[in-house]
């Protein structure tokens, strides 16, 4: 259990937040740009002077008004948005930094060689980091993070400025090695993506406060940053591996979906879908003549206001998922949907993360 | 260069083991350098000498040079030495400058040479009056001839008068007021240089005192003793210090 | 060369040596205030840093000689406690030395401070480094250039310096005359060859050194990017 309650002035920025994070599984700090997010991780780390409150992990004291424990003993590393590699090092060297003796090391839970074989930096150990891309950069600083055996993970925006590929790679990389490890995490983003892919529990923040925190399911109403409207995330399944015209079957309860391969961590267990609501359409029957791949059947829960006025979200279960949809009122009326009726769902594989 | 510090390191500053420290004006050189080789051959005890002007060195045993005597061209400087009570004996005499007017080539001069009109368009060195002797005697003179103002539109200054010797020898001046003294020996041709007799010879007194900074006053009274000898008479007046007129 | 131009030439290298090491240490901590704090205090202090760049030698070496020399607050106080006053003394010109050549170690320092990445420094601490160690895996491999240059120009400005030890050592043989106050007394000697031989070692000298360095700094490995103004 991570216990913060803090309070830190920066000139006209205020950080003002007490919460108690879990100490077992990845937390999502969501959140604008300059809510205070990267800052509250800093406070955490012990990197921010000034601070007051108190930090206390497990059943030590981080920070208190007559104890501060240094960064460096606190036991946790801290994966920065730019990777900041010690550019006269190789990456071995890097690696090694943060690494305790080998009399300790023997008893660690992440093995030199095991990260390395994870990260795939086995190529890359006698450059230097300004021979690596910035993708390559951000492995060997996730690695270094982990070498250093820590507690716990700080990680803020780690795939901030990397290519949608580079990005799916760390991402399923960072979710291989807390499955693995069970290390608890704390992410801050404001991709909504990144939340929806890794995290189990979401804290979101507004002007150095906090706003709301609950499961990544409770949290999903509050997930949208700017104007992409609402959306929903779902739970998937590997099917039965077959593979047709470069889609790849998944199930989603007792339903098949048809998802694109590329972009997807292979041999993955399972995996969440981000569906916005405005790229789901309804039909009161099976679709024939479509373009779109996929359609799931679903039973209308229920409706709620949408931003536009001729717009309504319609809330969906989809087995024991929840699905929204983005439809106007005019096509509400014209196939007279109510709560309670089934309908089918179509979106198109394109539109999934 | 790391390595070759840490072998500096390991030395430690390399102090001789001179016994006498003497501060003496530009002047004396060559007559001190002269006489204590004759020291150090019969004594057995090292000397080492500071030279600069007067002025600065007396300047600079008020501010705590550890010396043991001052060689000084100028009275005024003893004095003010003597009033901060740092002199440990009397002032001794040791003769009178002799001031020369120096060329850089031959040149024929005489007591009736024209100054005026040998001097024009020439650069003429002399040392800072306001705190050299030599250059105070120089400027008196020329004043008592008359024919400062005529001249001094010629003159460029150096600190002290072994510079002014310098720029005549370097030929950065075609003339110089200077002390026979600091000539050297070699230069010394009656052709290039005339010597001026001055009406108040007390100007150029050289004289020397033990000072109370001396770490052995008795070497120190030792050295001063050994420069007074009448044997080194014939010496002194070969490096243009002249001992005879002491009884004035 | 005789014996007293090789006792000048033992003490100026051993004045700079000794210069340059103590610099090192005073300057390393004062650069890296000035480079990273914010304070009112900054710009005072760096001026005062600076002074030596612009006042002449002799004006330092003036006050030096008042402080140092036993009527003044630092030499009154070392007489009063027994010891020496530090006026025409090797220490004393060694002070003088430092306090001279003190803006050419503090800038170049302080430049390379600047560019050190605050992020890695933080990373270093997350990953559990303390501060020693952040500073000699940290500081030190990325301002070597800074560290080089410091330290060259602290000695080379230590051989070249004039002013500030003839006013303040005067110069005794042995104790307080240094190569630059030989020449320029074998000059004032009319001691000729002497002086050029002495003039001609130091330059080449000098530059043998100041070349090595910029060499150095060319090396594209030599990761030193800070280049001496």
């Amino acid at each position: 259990m991570l216990h913060v309650d803090i309070e830190l002035q920066r000139g006209d920025f205020r950080l003002q937040l007490a919460h108690q994070f879990a100490a077992h599984k990845v937390t999502a700090i969501f959140g604008p740009s300059g809510c205070g997010k990267s800052t509250l991780l800093r406070s955490i780390a012990g990197l921010e002077p000034g601070l007051r409150g108190t930090v206390c992990w497990q059943n030590n004291i981080w920070h208190a008004q007559e104890r501060i424990v240094k960064t460096e003993q606190r036991g946790i590393a801290l994966v920065f948005q730019q990777p900041h590699l010690f550019t006269t090092k190789t990456v071995e060297a890097n690696l090694r930094y943060g690494m305790p003796r080998a009399s300790v090391l023997k008893a660690c839970a992440m093995q030199f060689e095991d990260i390395i074989e994870l990260l795939s930096l086995q190529p890359f150990m006698q450059r230097k980091p300004a021979q690596l891309s910035g993708g390559q950069q951000q492995r060997v600083a996730i690695a270094r993070a982990l070498l250093s055996q820590p507690q716990l993970l700080l990680l803020d925006e780690p795939m901030n400025g990397l290519d949608q590929a580079a990005k799916s790679q760390i991402m399923a990389d960072l979710k291989r090695i807390q499955q693995r490890f069970a290390l608890p995490i704390l992410l801050v983003s404001h991709h909504v993506d990144e939340v929806v892919q890794l995290a189990d529990e979401v804290v979101i923040m507004r002007e150095g406060k906090l706003l709301s925190t609950g499961t990544l399911q409770q949290q999903v109403g509050q997930l949208s940053l700017h104007d992409e409207g609402p959306l929903s995330v779902l739970s998937i399944s590997p099917g039965d591996n077959n593979q047709k015209d470069g889609l790849l079957a998944w199930q989603l309860g007792q339903q098949t979906l048809w998802l694109p391969t590329t972009g997807l961590p292979a041999n993955s267990d399972s995996k969440r879908l981000l569906v916005w609501a405005r790229d789901v359409s309804l039909a009161t029957g099976p679709l024939k003549n479509t373009s779109l791949n996929n359609q799931v059947r679903a039973q209308i829960v229920g409706f709620e206001r949408a931003q536009h006025d001729a717009e309504m979200v319609v809330e969906l279960a989809v087995g024991e998922q929840q699905l929204r949809a983005l439809v106007t009122k005019a096509s509400i009326e014209r196939l007279n949907l109510r709560a309670g009726y089934c309908v089918y769902a179509a979106f198109k594989a394109a539109a999934l993360h | 260069m790391k390595r070759l510090l840490l072998l500096l390191m390991l030395l430690t500053p390399g102090l001789s083991a001179a016994e006498l420290t003497i501060a003496a004006a530009s002047s004396y050189r060559p007559l001190l350098n002269h006489l204590a080789q004759q020291f150090e051959q019969r004594q057995q005890h090292q000397v080492r000498f500071v030279f600069g002007s007067s002025g600065k060195l007396a300047t600079q045993i008020i501010r705590g040079a550890p010396f043991d005597l001052i060689f000084s061209a100028n009275m005024a400087y003893l004095k003010a030495l003597s009033d901060n009570d740092l002199l440990a004996g009397e002032v001794v005499t040791d003769g009178y400058g002799q001031l020369v007017l120096w060329s850089k080539s031959e040149a024929q001069l005489t007591a009736e040479t024209d100054l005026v009109k040998l001097l024009q368009q020439q650069r003429v060195a002399i040392a800072q009056p306001k705190h050299a002797p030599f250059g105070q005697a120089a400027k008196g003179y020329l004043e008592q001839q008359h024919i400062y103002h005529q001249i001094q539109p010629n003159l460029v200054y150096s600190e002290n008068v072994a510079q002014a010797v310098h720029m005549v020898h370097s030929g950065a001046a075609d003339f110089g007021f200077v002390a026979l003294s600091v000539i050297p020996l070699e230069q010394q041709s009656e052709t290039r240089m005339y010597r001026i007799a001055l009406e108040n010879e007390a100007l150029l007194r050289q004289a020397h005192a033990v000072l109370k900074s001396a770490k052995d006053k008795n070497l120190a009274n030792e050295f001063s003793r050994f420069v007074q000898r009448q044997e080194f008479d014939e010496v002194k007046r070969h490096y243009g210090i002249e001992p005879e007129r002491v009884k004035n | 060369m005789d014996s007293s131009d090789w006792q000048a030439v033992t003490l100026t290298l051993q004045l700079g040596g000794y210069t340059t090491l103590i610099l090192l240490v005073i300057a390393t901590p004062l650069a890296w205030w000035l480079a990273r704090q914010r304070s009112w205090l900054s710009a005072p202090v760096q001026a005062i840093v600076a002074l030596p760049l612009v006042l002449p030698p002799t004006v330092l070496g003036f006050y030096l000689l008042i402080w140092l020399g036993p009527e003044g607050f630092v030499g009154a106080t070392l007489e009063s406690l027994g010891l020496q006053h530090l006026a025409f003394s090797f220490e004393g010109i060694l002070i003088g030395s430092i306090l001279y050549s003190l803006p050419f170690a503090v800038q170049p320092l302080t430049e390379s401070f600047r560019q050190i990445s605050q992020g890695q420094l933080d990373v270093a601490a997350t990953l559990g480094a303390g501060w020693w160690r952040r500073f000699w895996t940290i500081v030190v491999p990325s301002c070597q250039g800074g560290f080089l240059i410091a330290a060259t120009l602290s000695f080379a400005h230590t051989l070249g310096e004039f002013g500030v030890i003839l006013m303040l050592g005067g110069s005794i043989p042995g104790e307080t005359q240094v190569l630059s106050v030989l020449i320029y007394d074998h000059a004032e000697a009319m001691n000729y060859q002497a002086a050029e031989n002495l003039s001609l070692g130091l330059l080449l000298f000098s530059f043998v050194v100041l070349m090595a360095v910029y060499t150095w700094q060319k090396r594209p490995t030599g990761g030193a990017r800070y280049v001496a103004r």
